[in-house]
């Protein structure tokens, strides 16, 4: 009786130790799911909106939360539209010293295009690259064929606004000018939240207007929709300047 | 004396209802595969997120998701690493290449991840079946592996990675039941290709994650066991003896692939491309001194049930939905000991004093080698503790599974003294 008592004494507490275990490892895997938000509101944007109407093959894109560690990149890019573009730069690969040129009065940028193309050189894996590796190696075809020359550079951004908002944008970097210089006519920006919520965001120091609703293809059932600068803005601001100096580029909301 | 064993082992056997056995092997199995299910529910981590997104930028760079291409992609980083930082794991970045460019969504790589890490724990308890020939100890283990796989919030072995220390074990484990094999059946005309098989997938181990050479002795206790088995000559359990007879196994022909493999590993990794490596840093930077003892100390226990519970977590434990699936378990687990209590009694007999001094061999040697390469690594100095441990934590989990389950077979040889009149 003792050793069936001692027997039964074991499984219970095999059983009540493997319950706690269960549900810790439970609660540790449903941890994980922290960045799950902002991996899909990227496949999302990529898929179901249209900011990046516009951006072609060997284009650069550069944003500051642009992150080749996570979904982030020009290689998922690829994937979910089907655009090869020449990269998408994190903003400090190419200005490597803007806080501390945005500490000063006077930030002027130079136009990123140039250092674009320079940096690409970085990305190269082929030891001395022949014309024969243009061909393999889409890095190696951008350093040598030269069509980079007439790609555009874009300014864009996808941001976690709050838990459950997340924001994007993009916008073309002027070609005329000596300096980063973002067209305003190219504004395009899409949010994303988890459920309807108030909030309208501001770029730029401008509150944008909500142009329109639409629907999220997903199986999360994001609420998407497209924001636009205000008409009025254009019409009542006198001396109104269409091109944004990048440095001024803050997001936030109103 | 051999006859006289298999007489015993046949009429164990007879005694044994093959059903019986067989649904405390499903249940120990079952209790295992729902103890890691929230795999599953996980989503990428660590260095899965990297990871994951290698097939689009193979896409990117190449324009095609071919197997060579994946192939070349794996060999590059290979390289770099080699002549970076002096490691190698080119089978580490194979799989990982191979497991994210073909299961791309993330349900398939969770499910192949869950399966990977399933299919080693029942590889784990296999082994300890040939080495103990113990259904008890078999299945124990996979029930105490149940409590001491714990998922933590930093670095995790089970939930990313790739699985590579799933698939390390996996191999250590494949390789020590080959070798054991190879030992057992002394005159076969195979044994000498199987001892290379054993060998090469050693080296592959050895290739995945260098934890696994610090795992060597497990395949020389199996190989050991192996030939005890056969040429059992009455001798009692001796230290000196089991070293004496060790080191006969490690020079045995059978044995020898191994021990080559072992040492080419350690010559090519350790005298070569740790020499010529031009970037040594980060974890790979090793040292010794007073801070490397407490960082050593700190990972021993990592595989105790409960241990890296934070107790802000404990209060969070949703208990209420696996209720009624663990009120079922239980009744079922009673009722199938209850059925197998003799089976069990009779169980126990096989495994001997020498065999049982093997098993807590392996406990240790699984339990020290996470705690060894922390405490060289300078980076862990001042870091390491209980909770905040490395990838080579699961070794821990497996060794202390093993220790659990071997101190509850002395717990019920006390309960039960009559399998003495065996």
């Amino acid at each position: 009786m003792r050793k069936k008592l001692i027997i039964l004494i074991l499984i219970l507490s095999y059983v009540a130790a493997f319950q706690i275990n269960l549900s810790r490892n439970t609660l540790v895997a449903n941890q994980t799911k922290f960045r799950d938000f902002q991996y899909n509101s990227w496949k999302e944007i990529n898929l179901n909106s249209n900011i990046f109407d516009g951006v072609r093959e060997r284009d650069f894109l550069i944003g500051h939360q642009v992150n080749d560690a996570y979904e982030y990149n020009v290689a998922t890019f690829y994937k979910l539209t089907g655009i090869r573009l020449a990269y998408i730069y994190n903003t400090s690969i190419i200005y490597p010293n803007l806080s501390e040129c945005m500490a000063t009065i006077k930030c002027v940028l130079q136009n990123p295009k140039s250092i674009a193309i320079l940096r690409l050189s970085n990305l190269n894996r082929v030891k001395n690259p022949t014309v024969e590796d243009i061909k393999k190696d889409w890095v190696v075809d951008n350093l040598l064929s030269g069509k980079v020359q007439s790609s555009q550079v874009w300014a864009t951004d996808l941001v976690l606004m709050t838990d459950g908002v997340v924001f994007a944008y993009n916008a073309r970097f002027s070609d005329k000018s000596e300096f980063a210089e973002v067209d305003t006519m190219t504004f395009k920006a899409v949010l994303i939240t988890k459920k309807a919520v108030e909030f309208t965001p501001k770029f730029a120091g401008i509150c944008l207007h909500k142009k329109s609703d639409f629907e999220s293809l997903n199986k999360q059932n994001y609420l998407m929709s497209e924001w636009v600068i205000p008409e009025d803005y254009f019409i009542n601001r006198i001396g109104f300047n269409r091109y944004v100096p990048y440095t001024d580029i803050t997001l936030g909301s109103c | 004396m051999i006859a006289e064993n298999m007489g015993r082992i046949h009429k164990i056997i007879g005694f044994l209802s093959i059903q019986k056995i067989l649904s405390l092997w499903v249940l120990s199995i079952m209790s295992w595969m729902v103890s890691i299910s929230p795999i599953l529910r996980s989503s990428w981590s660590g260095d899965d997120w990297p990871s994951s997104q290698a097939p689009y930028w193979i896409q990117w760079r190449s324009g095609s998701l071919k197997f060579s291409e994946v192939v070349l992609d794996s060999i590059y980083y290979t390289r770099a690493w080699m002549f970076g930082q002096g490691r190698f794991y080119p089978f580490a970045y194979l799989e990982n290449r191979i497991q994210f460019s073909y299961l791309q969504e993330l349900w398939q790589y969770k499910l192949f991840q869950f399966l990977l890490l399933s299919v080693t724990g029942l590889a784990f308890s296999f082994l300890i079946f040939r080495l103990s020939q113990s259904h008890f100890l078999a299945v124990g283990v996979l029930f105490t592996l149940s409590i001491t796989v714990q998922f933590r919030t930093g670095f995790d072995p089970h939930l990313a990675f790739s699985s590579l220390l799933s698939s390390m074990l996996l191999k250590v484990f494949i390789a020590a039941i080959i070798i054991n094999s190879v030992a057992r059946t002394s005159k076969s005309k195979n044994s000498r290709k199987y001892s290379y098989l054993s060998s090469l997938i050693f080296f592959s181990a050895m290739g995945t994650y260098e934890l696994s050479f610090l795992l060597f002795p497990i395949l020389l206790i199996a190989f050991y066991i192996g030939t005890e088995r056969i040429q059992k000559n009455g001798q009692k359990f001796t230290i000196l003896a089991w070293i004496d007879n060790a080191l006969m196994c490690m020079f045995d022909k059978r044995f020898r692939p191994v021990l080559y493999a072992w040492l080419f590993y350690a010559f090519f990794v350790f005298g070569i491309l740790r020499s010529i490596a031009k970037d040594i840093s980060g974890a790979y930077v090793f040292g010794l001194s007073d801070k490397s003892i407490p960082v050593f100390l700190s990972q021993l226990p990592t595989g105790i049930p409960f241990v890296s519970f934070k107790p802000e977590e404990i209060s969070t434990f949703s208990l209420r939905i696996f209720v009624p699936m663990l009120f079922l378990m239980f009744i079922l687990i009673v009722v199938t000991i209850q059925n197998n209590i003799k089976n069990l009694q009779q169980d126990l007999v096989k495994v001997e004093k020498s065999s049982r001094s093997q098993l807590f061999a392996i406990c240790l040697i699984l339990n020290l080698p996470a705690g060894i390469v922390m405490s060289l690594q300078e980076i862990w100095w001042d870091k390491a503790t209980v909770t905040n441990s490395y990838l080579g934590v699961i070794l821990n989990e497996f060794a202390i599974a093993l220790l659990i389950i071997l101190c509850l077979e002395q717990i019920f040889n006390k309960l039960y003294p009559q399998r003495l009149t065996l």
